[in-house]
């Protein structure tokens, strides 16, 4: 299980960011970000299709927006989850994080941000049947 | 099995046949199996006869393309109109004569020309008779007792059957419908025993609505109609009624109003095109009241009032009777026609349009073409109803604000959460999504458009209303 | 409105996420304990409470010259009774013999911590007979005597003496044989024992004796050795307990170590962003080589914990002593971890790199060995500690001391020395098996 979240965030090697990916790996720091990913993705889908739905959103505008929307959360989420635990990990030791970490950080939560837009177009097709507005986005 | 034979008479019948099929369009009850207008005018080209004539045509062009059984559930166009000639009006023969042709004055021997002579004016005598009767009920009784020798009475008499029911619309004040509707009831009672159900005929359900002054002419020198003979040729006709009419009729219906608005005087032809009034839309409601009605064992005489003596009519101002027989279905015809008009182009990507695969194309085709011209004619004949007097105006017809304010004296129920916290156009696209899901798909597409919108309007009505 | 509504809720919703997954509760624990620990006291895991420790002294004329006076020997001596006797981790006991051809107790009437000043050439005079010198023989009794709770120290300068051979060299493969029975002997009675030697020098105020049993006068500085025999348990007390201020001494010179135990699992751990050509990745012990570095070899360094060997440094250091069956690699260097830090010989001290040293938080590592692999690795990377005579032996080993009196480097050389720990260490590598420890790691 480990190790697949890591492939997904490591691209199976493709996107290995060094020491970046050893520290993420190493320190369970991968499974809070997919965990709370998910979560947010799930959470704005059905919002999209059960909470928010009227005609007036049922269209392509509003759900690529709802998509990029969360988007933006995870890769904040990601973001900000790894820098604070790993400013903790490496302040337990009496170090800083290295620098080269924050271009690391930032390829992470993009890569994120890519994985939440795909997940929740597939969300998107498994839960938009049962809506009442929405049924036929995004076809 | 029962057919209702519609008569119309001149341009009143013309213009209360015009409002009974947007009745029925809007899906009013109505309990015969068929509706069977006869417009009967010798002015072939009087105007409101002839917008009569494309809006039946237009009603039974659309409704041939829906279904009505057991599984449907729409009652828009639910009534069978059909016509008993192509074009829904009967041939007066020889209407292209003048007068004095027609009555064959000139073999006419000189006691009998004098006799004519003091019941015709001279005028009288070299009317054209294609522009009708212009006011002269005496030329109109001549002319239109040869309907009953004509071919057309027989095709009538051959259709009827037991238990269908005859029902005749006439003015009292005017030209045609007032010579017309005695000479029609008398043919009918005595039908010819050559005619094929002629028995039938003799002790048919009649019913008749005359209607009493309403409107006025305006002045006009060049024109034998004028205003001021209508009270006076009103009281003659009632007068003979009274003894020769009522008798034959199982029920009679009287209509007029108080208020009389002058329009432009023409004697016929092209230019006469009344603007649709609300006695009119009463006069309709009688039709359907005598089709409705289950007791006909005695004879019956109705008139029509409203509960409060308004200029301006709004639902609340009607009976509790008539307010229940048309407040729904003009209501929800209403949001029906504004949809089309004004937000259905642009919610064909919608999910009940995407379900019920209602497309573009559709749109182009000849039922949906057909029915905005019928709901433009509608439109219009609400529209000229709330500007007349007494108008008629149960809604706002040029709305800036949500379309549910529009009903006049109705408040809709709003909310902040949910379905009914959508305004406007937007709440009947989610009322249709909510619709469609639900329906069976494998009707045609005519029926279900017809089927989600009628459903819909309905859903609406009550959750808005609570009707 | 609706919408507004729902907003703020899921932006609360979003803002506790965000927060929750800052927050974490971990203890503030030193920052030095978490990477500086290097070693364990291991003292505590021992089970007897009690031994005795017999010290030997060879009492034989060769000897006379390191007792003659105040001589380092006598210092040495010294901090060994002193250390003996104030250890408390356990309940030690001392006694102490003069051994020849007969076995002397004595304390020369002192407490044992002054049993040092007490021996002079007069004292040991007249106690056996101190021209015999029968090796053999020396350490029968003395083997004999060897017991579960015995710590048995040999102090003697180990010089052979091939009385009546004529070929010498079939004298000292005897020696080495002899030697070789004893110990298989003993170890067979009791597996856990351990031998120590450790080698000292002393200024010599005394006849040096060579192989031809000439008397040979102005030899000042000789070395001499202790032989440490114990069980495992004792062993460890000697070692952790009195051994550090044996070699603290300034004449203490080097150490030997045999066992028959092997000291498998030890811990490793690769150091993926510390001086490493090539880039690496750790996970879950196996090492992957992500890309190999462009002209240069693969190179990265292996911590690794020998805080369970009892090895002194030089020997752990010293990379010939270390096998690798992968032939592909090769150890560069053997290097220490104190701290954050890796200390190489003759290199400027390396700083682990902070990835690393997140990736080793709560595990303790004492060196650290540079490991290099020509090309493509093909196998996984296997090395052993083996046991081997140390090289020292081979330089502190005489064949022929005849010319002593004018080579001062054959001065600090024990004829036949070599053989008599070859005899050790055959003994042992028969016995147990010949490596200290080995270890694998992956290679994908």
């Amino acid at each position: 299980m480990k190790d697949l979240i890591a492939n997904f965030y490591e691209l199976w090697g493709g996107g290995y960011l060094g020491g970046f990916s050893d520290q993420m790996f190493n320190n369970d720091l991968y499974f809070p970000v997919a965990l709370y990913s998910i979560i947010v993705a799930l959470a704005i889908t059905i919002i999209y299709y059960y909470i928010l739905d009227r005609p007036n959103t049922a269209n392509m505008k509003v759900w690529m927006l709802a998509l990029l929307i969360g988007a933006i959360i995870n890769a904040v989420v990601a973001f900000v989850s790894a820098n604070n635990d790993l400013v903790e990990i490496f302040a337990s030791i009496g170090e800083e994080v290295p620098n080269s970490f924050s271009y690391d950080m930032l390829m992470f939560a993009f890569i994120n941000a890519i994985w939440t837009l795909i997940l929740m177009f597939v969300l998107s097709i498994i839960l938009k049947w049962k809506s009442p507005n929405s049924s036929y986005i995004p076809f | 099995m029962s057919k209702l034979y519609v008569f119309g008479i001149g341009g009143t019948g013309a213009r209360v046949l015009k409002s009974l099929s947007f009745l029925l369009a809007t899906g009013v009850k109505c309990n015969s199996t068929s509706v069977v207008p006869i417009l009967i005018d010798p002015d072939a080209a009087n105007s409101d006869v002839n917008q009569t004539v494309d809006i039946l045509k237009l009603y039974e062009s659309i409704r041939s393309k829906l279904t009505f059984n057991r599984e449907t559930s729409n009652q828009f166009f639910k009534t069978d109109i059909s016509p008993l000639n192509p074009d829904f009006r009967i041939n007066i023969q020889d209407s292209k004569k003048k007068f004095k042709e027609f009555i064959d004055y000139q073999s006419l021997d000189k006691k009998n020309k004098s006799l004519v002579s003091l019941l015709f004016s001279e005028k009288n005598l070299n009317a054209d008779l294609e522009e009708g009767f212009k006011g002269n009920p005496n030329m109109g009784s001549v002319v239109l007792n040869q309907f009953t020798t004509s071919k057309d009475f027989e095709v009538f008499a051959s259709s009827f059957a037991q238990g269908d029911r005859i029902f005749i619309i006439s003015s009292i004040f005017g030209g045609t419908g007032a010579a017309g509707f005695p000479l029609l009831l008398k043919n009918i009672r005595s039908a010819s025993p050559t005619l094929n159900n002629h028995s039938h005929l003799q002790t048919a359900p009649i019913g008749a609505v005359s209607v009493l002054p309403y409107f006025g002419v305006k002045k006009d020198d060049e024109s034998d109609i004028e205003k001021s003979t209508f009270i006076s040729k009103t009281k003659a006709a009632l007068r003979y009624y009274e003894h020769g009419v009522n008798d034959s009729v199982n029920s009679m219906y009287y209509l007029g109003d108080k208020l009389v608005k002058d329009y432009d005087n023409h004697e016929g032809g092209v230019e006469q095109k009344n603007d649709g009034h609300f006695v009119e839309l009463a006069a309709a409601l009688a039709v359907l009241d005598f089709a409705n009605e289950t007791d006909l064992s005695t004879n019956k005489i109705k008139e029509f009032g409203i509960e409060n003596e308004s200029q301006n009519l709004t639902f609340n101002d009607l009976g509790d009777k008539t307010k229940s027989d048309i407040l729904k279905p003009l209501s929800k015809y209403y949001f029906f026609r504004s949809y089309l008009e004004n937000a259905l182009v642009e919610n064909l990507n919608s999910d009940f349009a995407i379900r019920l695969d209602i497309k573009e194309q559709f749109l182009n085709e000849d039922f949906y073409q057909k029915l905005k011209k019928l709901n433009k004619h509608l439109w219009d004949w609400l529209n000229q109803m709330s500007t007349n007097q007494r108008g008629f105006a149960p809604f706002t017809l040029n709305p800036e604000n949500d379309l549910f304010d529009n009903i006049k004296g109705l408040k809709p129920h709003k909310s902040i959460f949910g379905i009914n916290g959508l305004k406007n156009y937007e709440r009947i696209t989610a009322g249709l999504n909510k619709t469609a899901k639900k329906m069976n798909t494998s009707e045609s597409t005519e029926d279900r458009f017809m089927e989600v919108f009628f459903d819909t309007t309905e859903k609406l009505m009550a959750a808005k209303y609570k009707l | 409105m609706k919408v507004i509504f729902l907003k703020y809720p899921l932006l609360i919703f979003i803002g506790i996420l965000v927060f929750s997954s800052c927050k974490r509760d971990k203890e503030n624990e030193d920052v030095d304990q978490k990477i500086l620990v290097d070693g364990a006291d291991k003292t505590d895991s021992i089970k007897l409470n009690k031994g005795i420790v017999k010290i030997y002294f060879e009492n034989t004329l060769s000897m006379d010259g390191y007792i003659n006076g105040n001589t380092s020997f006598k210092d040495v001596f010294r901090e060994l009774l002193v250390a003996v006797d104030n250890e408390n981790k356990i309940d030690l006991e001392t006694e102490f013999y003069l051994i020849n051809n007969e076995l002397t107790p004595t304390n020369f009437g002192v407490e044992n911590t002054k049993i040092s000043e007490e021996l002079t050439p007069q004292s040991t005079a007249g106690k056996g007979n101190k021209n015999s010198s029968n090796f053999e023989e020396i350490l029968n009794t003395i083997l004999q005597k060897q017991d579960e709770n015995v710590i048995s120290i040999i102090m003697a300068d180990f010089i052979y003496s091939p009385k009546g051979e004529s070929n010498t060299i079939s004298a000292l493969n005897k020696l080495r044989t002899y030697t070789k029975d004893a110990f298989l002997k003993a170890t067979e009675q009791n597996k856990t024992l351990e031998t120590k030697i450790f080698s000292f020098k002393s200024d010599f105020k005394g006849v040096y004796y060579d192989i031809n049993d000439k008397s040979i006068q102005g030899i000042n500085n000789r070395p001499y050795y202790y032989f440490i025999i114990a069980p495992t348990g004792l062993m460890t007390v000697f070692t952790n307990e009195i051994a550090p201020q044996l070699k603290k001494t300034k004449d203490y010179r080097n150490e030997a170590f045999f066992t028959t135990s092997d000291y498998n699992p030890i811990s490793t751990e690769i150091l993926s962003s510390t001086a490493n050509k090539g880039r690496l990745r750790v996970r879950d012990g196996n090492l992957e080589v992500v890309s190999y570095p462009g002209e240069e070899n693969l190179k990265f360094i292996g911590l690794i914990d020998f805080s369970e060997i009892p090895v002194d440094d030089k020997y752990l250091m010293d990379k010939g002593n270390y096998s690798l069956s992968n032939p592909e690699f090769s150890i560069k260097e053997v290097g220490s971890k104190k701290g954050k830090n890796i200390h190489f010989e003759g290199q400027p001290i390396k700083k682990i790199n902070t990835n690393d040293l997140v990736s080793i938080i709560n595990k303790k590592f004492t060196h650290a060995i540079y490991f290099e692999a020509e090309g493509i690795v093909s196998e996984n990377l296997k090395f052993a500690l083996r046991k081997k005579m140390p090289s020292w032996v081979q330089n502190s080993h005489s064949d022929d001391d005849r010319q002593i009196y004018n080579d001062s480097l054959e001065q600090s050389k024990t004829f036949g020395l070599r053989y008599l720990i070859e005899g050790v260490s055959g003994a042992y590598l028969q016995i147990g098996n010949d490596e200290y420890f080995n270890v694998t790691i992956p290679i994908k």
